[in-house]
């Protein structure tokens, strides 16, 4: 069968999965992540995402470089979304539609939960949105709101 | 940064306020020219007031409320409605929910200024096209006006702007978006006729191909690039008794409704002929000639070729009615063209006599059959053409799957290309690619080396068909749970995957010598719940010997996960 020949050889291909890179932008966290993710690397993508500053509008998981993800990265997801909720941060997932981590997000039912942004902009400019207006009560009640 | 957000914050909280609402001077007919709001826009709010058909709306941003009056009073008299914004965050919320046909745009805002505003509205798919008008209070603002045309803008005014000429640059771009709209209801009308047409002949290609064991099979039409064009063309694959199966590719000469028709028509007759002469594709065209003959005028003709491909023994047998020759390619990647005396096309004479051709396929070879379309060209000889086909075939994928899409992308395009074109490509599978068996460590490591490997023997095996990253993300759920929780901490274990394929199917069954835990807590379950969504069935066998996981997933279904 030659199965431990095997496993050595497959070793190799592992590597590094993904590259992780930390940032801001317009007052939001940014986390992008190029590669894949799975159990063996999605301690680095927690510490990442949990280091978000106090004075962050919130996180923005930018995941539209990302190739794959698996049942690891949603339960990060869904723990990271409560954590920031209870900072007062917002979280936005941005992915390509119809990409391999969408259909992941829509199986689980994260998609549902917290439906994703299509670019970093879109997910910064939703944050935004929901940024509480200090003396702008009236100027939000004036605003339709979609849905 | 921080310190930016704070301002920004700041400056966000200060009202929005609409300063006018005028309507357009109503003309008679207004009611009759109903203006639709351009592609994508949301329907308007019953908060917001009721919007004469033809006014446009227009957005004003700028930190100072003495400008933002009197822009408001220099833009009334175009009867337009008009909405304020005093920040780059406001504008942005307001953009969300509402098109607009221009923005002016304040360049010196707190917050966010208004080259980085104009940034994140132009790199939004619904306001990348709304055109921006920067205002600048600054002569040397003007250097970073060259940047805001960089970001989407397309003019600029400084402040104390001349109020003729602010209201003229508005203007244009007012009656822009009245134009566009119209062009938008001009083009969505000739997609839907394109629509119409293209139905009809994908109604008559196979939803899906049969599945046959010990071949891989793939197949693409690409229709006209001709608007409203029905071609001829079509492929089928028919299950034959003695797990064979018949292989068709043919072609219609002409376009329209009647060819279409007609590829109907000879497609119906094909598979049931196909039943009764399961043995002689000759006698079978011999039969569709009769029939073509005796119901359409002379000048419906079509050619085809149809062959009869066994998987067990890798034999193939076909006939030919004018149709070009399958093309081969052994499993070292050197390729041929199945050459034979052609017949004359079904229909072009009352008798004619369709000879057999025989052959054997060896193990990892492929067949492809295919119509003009990925041949011809212009002003350029069939010869030429076959040759390039036959390069294009011997530089594709491995995977079968990419292999066609390798094949139709490289096709003919543009000017002097053919209509259109379908090819179906047959891969006799390797007897030992059936199966693939993985010994792996019990770390986090392997389980993307499981996943890696499954994924490659699905695309060696003939791909998934859609369905491989479903297997693929099930493999890799049930590897890390046996890499998790099967052992605990101790190093030195291993785990066994298992893949094969069985008729349509592929069965995977990874096992550990560890136990299998109860997912513990919500999050735990979402990896149990994932393979039960992804896979068409999940058996866990425990033992005191170890954990046994048996998932089944047919890979000729839609390919929605």
């Amino acid at each position: 069968m030659g199965g431990s020949e095997q496993s050595v050889a497959g070793a190799s291909v592992a590597g590094p999965l993904a590259e992780i890179e930390r940032f801001e932008r317009a007052g939001v966290c940014i986390v992008a992540v190029a590669g894949e993710l799975d159990v063996s690397n999605i301690r680095v993508l927690e510490q990442a995402a949990y280091e978000v500053s106090n004075e962050a509008l919130g996180l923005v998981l930018d995941l539209s470089a990302t190739t794959y993800i698996d049942s690891a990265t949603i339960g990060l997801l869904f723990k990271l979304r409560l954590h920031l909720k209870r900072r007062g941060q917002a979280l936005r997932v941005v992915c390509a539609s119809e990409s391999s981590v969408q259909r992941v997000l829509e199986l689980t039912g994260f998609e549902r939960e917290l439906p994703p942004a299509e670019n970093r902009e879109a997910a910064i400019a939703a944050i935004w949105q929901d940024v509480p207006l200090r003396d702008g009560v009236a100027s939000a009640d004036e605003l339709p709101r979609e849905g | 940064m921080a310190a930016t957000v704070t301002s920004s914050r700041a400056s966000a909280g200060s009202s929005a306020q609409q300063l006018a609402a005028p309507r357009a001077p109503a003309p008679a007919d207004s009611r009759a020219a109903a203006f639709e709001p351009f592609a994508g826009a949301p329907e308007p709010s019953d908060a917001l007031p009721a919007r004469s058909p033809a006014t446009a709306s227009i957005l004003l941003v700028d930190d100072d409320q003495d400008s933002l009056r009197a822009l408001g009073a220099v833009l009334e008299p175009l009867g337009q409605r008009l909405l304020t914004a005093c920040s780059g965050e406001e504008a942005l919320r307001r953009l969300l929910h509402e098109e607009f046909a221009v923005i002016l745009l304040d360049l010196r805002m707190p917050g966010l200024d208004g080259l980085e505003t104009a940034s994140y509205i132009n790199a939004r798919a619904r306001t990348r096209h709304t055109p921006i008008i920067f205002l600048t209070a600054h002569a040397q603002d003007v250097e970073q006006v060259f940047r805001a045309y960089a970001a989407g803008a397309v003019d600029y005014v400084v402040k104390p702007f001349d109020p003729d000429v602010l209201r003229s640059k508005v203007a244009v771009f007012v009656e822009l978006q009245h134009e566009r709209a119209a062009r938008v209801r001009e083009a969505r009308a000739r997609v839907e006729a394109e629509a119409v047409a293209h139905t009809l002949q994908r109604h008559l290609l196979p939803d899906r191909l049969p599945r046959v064991t010990g071949l891989a099979m793939g197949a693409r039409y690409r229709p006209s690039e001709r608007i409203a064009q029905v071609g001829g063309d079509w492929y089928d694959a028919i299950g034959l008794p003695g797990g064979r199966v018949g292989l068709v590719i043919g072609d219609v000469v002409g376009h329209g409704v009647r060819a279409a028709t007609l590829m109907g028509e000879l497609r119906a007759a094909l598979r049931a002929y196909a039943l009764l002469e399961p043995d002689f594709p000759g006698a079978v065209l011999g039969r569709l000639n009769t029939l073509v003959a005796a119901t359409h005028s002379a000048r419906m003709v079509a050619t085809l070729l149809y062959m009869v491909m066994n998987p067990g023994g890798g034999g193939i047998r076909f006939a030919s009615a004018g149709h070009l020759p399958p093309l081969l390619m052994e499993a070292d990647g050197s390729t041929r063209f199945l050459r034979h005396d052609s017949a004359l096309p079904l229909g072009a004479a009352e008798h004619t006599v369709f000879g057999d051709y025989e052959g054997e396929l060896s193990p990892g070879s492929t067949v492809l059959l295919y119509t003009d379309g990925l041949v011809e060209r212009r002003g350029e000889t069939i010869d030429v053409g076959l040759e390039r086909l036959r390069e294009v075939l011997s530089t594709g994928s491995e995977d079968l799957e990419e292999l066609c899409s390798h094949v139709i992308d490289r096709a003919p395009s543009g000017v002097g290309a053919r209509d259109d074109m379908a090819l179906l490509a047959v891969r006799l599978l390797k007897e030992d690619a059936e199966r693939l068996e993985v010994v792996l460590p019990a770390e986090p490591g392997s389980v993307s080396v499981a996943r890696y490997r499954v994924d490659r023997w699905l695309a060696q095996t003939g791909g998934g068909h859609g369905n491989a990253f479903a297997i693929k993300l099930a493999v890799s759920e049930v590897c890390a749970n046996a890499v998790e929780h099967a052992y605990g901490p101790e190093s030195g274990h291993t785990f066994r995957l298992l893949a094969e394929r069985a008729g349509g199917d592929v069965v995977i069954e990874v096992s550990d010598s560890g136990r299998w835990r109860r997912p513990r807590g919500s999050q735990r379950g979402l990896g149990l719940r994932l393979i039960e969504q992804l896979m068409d069935t999940v058996d866990v066998e425990r033992a005191p010997a170890g954990t046994t996981v048996r998932m089944r997933k047919a890979t000729n279904g839609d390919g929605r996960l």
